[in-house]
């Protein structure tokens, strides 16, 4: 017991003060999660009915002639789009998707360009040397669909003039408040219907579709759907928009999860501050106690000194 | 019969009610559904969408995106944006027509790409104008609405 009751105050007063920064971001983040799980909720409509568009016109023409639905017959180059945080303070959030993007890199034999969307990102790869094409900042918070827009312009606009033969998008899918995973998803070519929504069958426990055939089984059954003012010029339209929503969920589900990531890690750190706060005041009450024991002896003994 | 009419925007769902006609602006002129419409799926261009119930109209501006009539009356719109005459200002929206007006005039010798986006803009703020005029107008007019 080194220590001084004066010094064990003054850490004391240090970590009140720590825990009340963490838990005033704990709070802050929690209600900013909730805000991004809304927004998430609210742009699967959005989604769907686009899809079941598509999957109308599906039945008119034959959607795999389409450029951003037809897959090449071997992937050379790659876009990859990741999305991390702006800020740090978030546990392991920014360290599990890098982690799992430098697995996909390390087993992909194919060149891989990358759209860093967050700082942490960013500064992570560019430190190990890997080509960012385009990086992006300050997307995170109350983003709009147009914020993403030149990022799904870029990728849509160098798929079709085949600079990539196809587009992957690494995000953190939130499942709930304690788990996120991150998640790499092909989005060029257009894949299958599963792929949008999946998250929220996810997290009803529902398995999600399997892919395939979804472009052609739809429900309602054989009404014939007229297009204006063609069938191709609706799917022009409509398939980039596709490509925009999905990136904006990804984007979304990435806020969400990072938000919830970091009121998870300020609560345990509260938590740990308390813990810690106890533990000194424990040891400031004996150094106290010690610190007056040992005046009572010195008094003692000099008092018996003068007798 | 009432027509189940649904306005949805990436970000949000704009409008869920029932109406007895919509008029959408599309790539091939000003359509007007009403229930029973046969089944279609249109481009929109930005413009304004003028909804009946009764003798009252409504209106919207939308900027681009999807009109999606399904069988059993119901017509679905994908909006790339959207805004409801009452959320419009009329004030800020003529500014923001003048400056998209003046982005345009000053975009117009530089590339087509960004000439395009000032073009989309100046569409979509006109679009709101015109909305945003109609509805004040008819306040105006018609207090009693």
């Amino acid at each position: 017991m080194a220590e001084s009751p004066r010094t064990i105050r003054r850490r004391i007063k240090s970590v009140t003060n720590t825990r009340k920064i963490t838990k005033a971001m704990e709070l802050v983040s929690a209600s900013k999660m909730r805000r991004a799980v809304a927004s998430v909720l609210a742009t699967r409509p959005y989604a769907e009915a686009a899809w079941r568009a598509v999957s109308e016109i599906a039945k008119v023409t034959d959607p795999t002639l389409h450029p951003l639905l037809s897959a090449k017959g071997d992937t050379k180059r790659v876009l990859l789009i990741i999305f991390t945080s702006d800020r740090s303070l978030c546990g392991g959030y920014n360290a599990q998707i890098l982690r799992t993007v430098a697995e996909y890199l390390r087993n992909q034999g194919n060149e891989v360009d990358i759209i860093a969307i967050g700082k942490k990102g960013q500064a992570t790869l560019a430190r190990s040397k890997r080509n960012i094409v385009a990086a992006f900042e300050g997307l995170a918070n109350n983003a709009r669909v147009t914020d993403i827009r030149t990022v799904a312009d870029m990728s849509v606009g160098d798929f079709t003039a085949g600079k990539y033969d196809s587009v992957q998008i690494a995000f953190t899918d939130y499942r709930s408040a304690l788990i996120q995973k991150p998640v790499i998803r092909q989005l060029l070519p257009i894949m299958r219907i599963g792929e949008l929504g999946s998250v929220d069958e996810a997290r009803e426990g529902k398995p999600p579709r399997s892919g395939g055939q979804d472009l052609e089984t739809t429900p309602g059954g054989a009404t014939e759907y007229l297009f204006e003012p063609s069938p191709r010029a609706v799917l022009d339209q409509m398939l980039p928009r596709l490509v925009e929503a999905q990136i904006y969920q990804a984007l979304l589900e990435s806020a969400a999860s990072e938000h919830s990531a970091r009121m998870m890690a300020m609560r345990s750190a509260s938590d740990a501050a308390s813990d810690m706060i106890d533990d000194l005041t424990l040891t400031y009450n004996q150094a106290r106690q010690a610190g007056i024991t040992r005046e009572i002896a010195e008094i003692s003994s000099g008092k018996a000194a003068l007798e | 019969m009432s027509l189940h009419f649904e306005l949805t925007t990436p970000e949000r769902i704009v409008l869920k009610e029932e109406y007895d006609a919509a008029t959408v602006p599309t790539q091939e002129g000003e359509i007007t559904v009403l229930p029973g419409h046969l089944p279609l799926v249109a481009n929109l261009v930005p413009g304004m969408i003028t909804l009946r119930k009764g003798r009252e109209e409504s209106y919207l501006a939308v900027s681009g995106g999807f009109v999606e009539v399904q069988p059993g009356s119901k017509i679905i719109i994908l909006a790339d944006t959207a805004e409801r005459a009452e959320e419009l200002d009329l004030e800020k929206v003529e500014a923001a027509r003048e400056r998209a007006e003046k982005v345009l005039a000053e975009k117009r010798s530089n590339d087509d790409v960004s000439a395009a986006s000032a073009i989309a803009a100046l569409e979509r703020e006109l679009a709101r104008a015109r909305v945003a005029r109609k509805h004040f107008g008819k306040n105006r007019h018609l207090p009693s609405g």
